[in-house]
């Protein structure tokens, strides 16, 4: 353990430039990787807010009878994609804009008398039905299912939006990792080349392919390690000095920092085991 | 203890280095290899620690019979055998005494008896006062010495050595000479690759003759 130690610290100590140029480009890949988390954490909070508000909204004709208001409602329950039907009356609806233009009520005082606003049925979808084609098939079927339906409206920029973001992320988090890794990888190649000779003479008076291979593996764990939890610090204080004055946003969770940093000690080790396998000769 | 049988090696198609050597080293011989440079002295050294596969032939070395030893052996093998070089092959990073002990250290001795038998090789080579220096703060000699000491590490029982005096003036190349007997009467069996006919005068032991890799004089 002792020798491992020594070794990897004498490595790191002999990769000299390159050591410190694979902990900066970790450091600033794991600032992206911060970054993008919490992008994807703030989207994903959206995301949970969409699928628990209203995805479809029917507008009733005022002509519709009781009977065929219920029918209806019965109907959309039936649906195998809807989760939740809210009936909203023509008053409720007036409450409701009341509520939103506050002080500005003003606006649209005296609407009681004859109020313009059409009762609805408010639907919320199950979450496995909020894509765009999904949310179209619902719309269609509820249209076909009285005539007394004014309008059928959905929204699915917010969701189509959200996949994208989401796929965005994650490729660009593939990306920086990547780089990450080649980096890792090439900073192990260069200490196998420094360290040509030495690893030539440990094999000349026996040592195992463990005894060299084993310090140069935990080289690169430790300069992934150590680049990704650097990054998180420095990520944190960025964040710090960005969102004084916002305080809205909280930072990254202490499961996601530790599953980064964790990430980095893996990609490390996994980086370094080629170039040691190759070029070591172990 | 080392058995050579109709041994070829090219580096390449074209390349013959080695054609046909055959030869046998005995248990606690001192034996010299001998011939010109390029003659294919330093390919058989290297065939016979393993650092070469021949290209036909047998090689037995230390009751080894080289073309049937695994990947994963060779770490096991090299241990029964020391190798010194002509440009020393230290490591300059390290300290006298910690390329002494990196010998032991790769067997998995403890600490404490890698300790002990660096001291006893420091005494014995009478490099105690250099222990502590960086091969760059010492002479050549010195630095021969300490490449002796971590071949003689782990009492191999075979030394091989390749032109290690080539770097040395003829009173230190001596002196070095004097060392391989000392650990040759002590039951190990040498082989001395070299081109100084005057040494091999002086000490008076079995030659082995190589011309251009094509055959053996004993």
């Amino acid at each position: 353990m002792a020798y491992i130690l020594e070794e990897t610290i004498s490595n790191i100590r002999h990769g000299g430039v390159v050591s410190i140029l694979s902990v900066i480009i970790i450091t600033l890949t794991t600032v992206i990787v911060a970054a993008l988390t919490l992008l994807h954490n703030t989207i994903r909070r959206d995301v949970d807010a969409i699928k628990s508000s209203t995805a479809i909204i029917v507008f009733l004709s005022d002509t519709i009878s009781s009977s065929e208001q219920e029918r209806l409602i019965e109907n959309i329950s039936g649906l195998r994609s809807v989760k939740k039907v809210v009936y909203i009356s023509k008053i409720q609806a007036l409450e409701r804009s009341n509520q939103i233009f506050g002080e500005f009520s003003n606006i649209i005082q005296g609407l009681e008398v004859v109020n313009p606003l059409p009762a609805s049925i408010e639907i919320q979808v199950q979450e496995q039905y909020l894509r765009l084609q999904d949310l179209e098939i619902t719309a269609n079927q509820i249209r076909q299912m009285s005539k007394q339906i004014e309008e059928v409206s959905y929204e699915t920029l917010t969701s189509s939006f959200v996949n994208q973001a989401e796929v965005g992320i994650l490729g660009l988090g593939i990306i920086m990792s990547f780089a990450s890794i080649v980096i890792i990888a090439f900073s192990i190649v260069l200490t196998v080349y420094f360290r040509r000779e030495e690893i030539e003479i440990l094999r000349l008076v026996g040592a195992s392919s463990w005894y060299i291979g084993i310090p140069l593996v935990i080289q690169g764990g430790f300069l992934g390690g150590f680049g990704s939890l650097m990054g998180v610090c420095l990520s944190f204080l960025i964040f710090q000095s960005f969102n004084y004055q916002l305080e809205i946003l909280s930072f990254i969770s202490m499961r996601q920092t530790f599953l980064i940093v964790f990430s980095g000690i893996f990609f490390g080790l996994l980086s370094s085991i080629l170039p040691t396998l190759k070029y070591a000769n172990v | 203890m080392i058995q050579a049988y109709n041994v070829n090696m090219s580096y390449k198609e074209d390349i013959q280095v080695l054609n046909d050597v055959s030869f046998e080293v005995q248990q606690g011989e001192f034996v010299f290899l001998v011939g010109e440079s390029g003659a294919g002295k330093t390919t058989i050294l290297r065939l016979l620690y393993r650092g070469l596969i021949p290209t036909s032939g047998e090689l037995v070395v230390a009751g080894r019979n080289l073309s049937t030893l695994s990947k994963s052996e060779i770490p096991g093998f090299r241990r029964q055998i020391g190798v010194v070089f002509q440009d020393f092959k230290l490591l300059p990073n390290k300290t006298v005494q910690q390329n002494i002990a990196v010998a032991m250290k790769v067997t998995g001795i403890k600490p404490t008896e890698v300790h002990h038998n660096v001291n006893q090789l420091l005494q014995q080579m009478s490099l105690v006062h250099r222990r502590d220096a960086y091969p760059e703060e010492i002479s050549g000699g010195e630095q021969q010495r300490v490449a002796i000491a971590r071949a003689m590490a782990n009492s191999p029982t075979i030394l091989l050595a390749d032109e290690p005096t080539g770097n040395l003036d003829p009173k230190l190349s001596l002196e070095i000479m004097h060392l391989f007997e000392n650990f040759n009467f002590r039951g190990t069996t040498i082989l001395v690759a070299t081109h100084d006919v005057a040494l091999i005068r002086k000490l008076g032991k079995r030659v082995i003759r190589i011309q251009e890799g094509r055959s053996i004089e004993f």
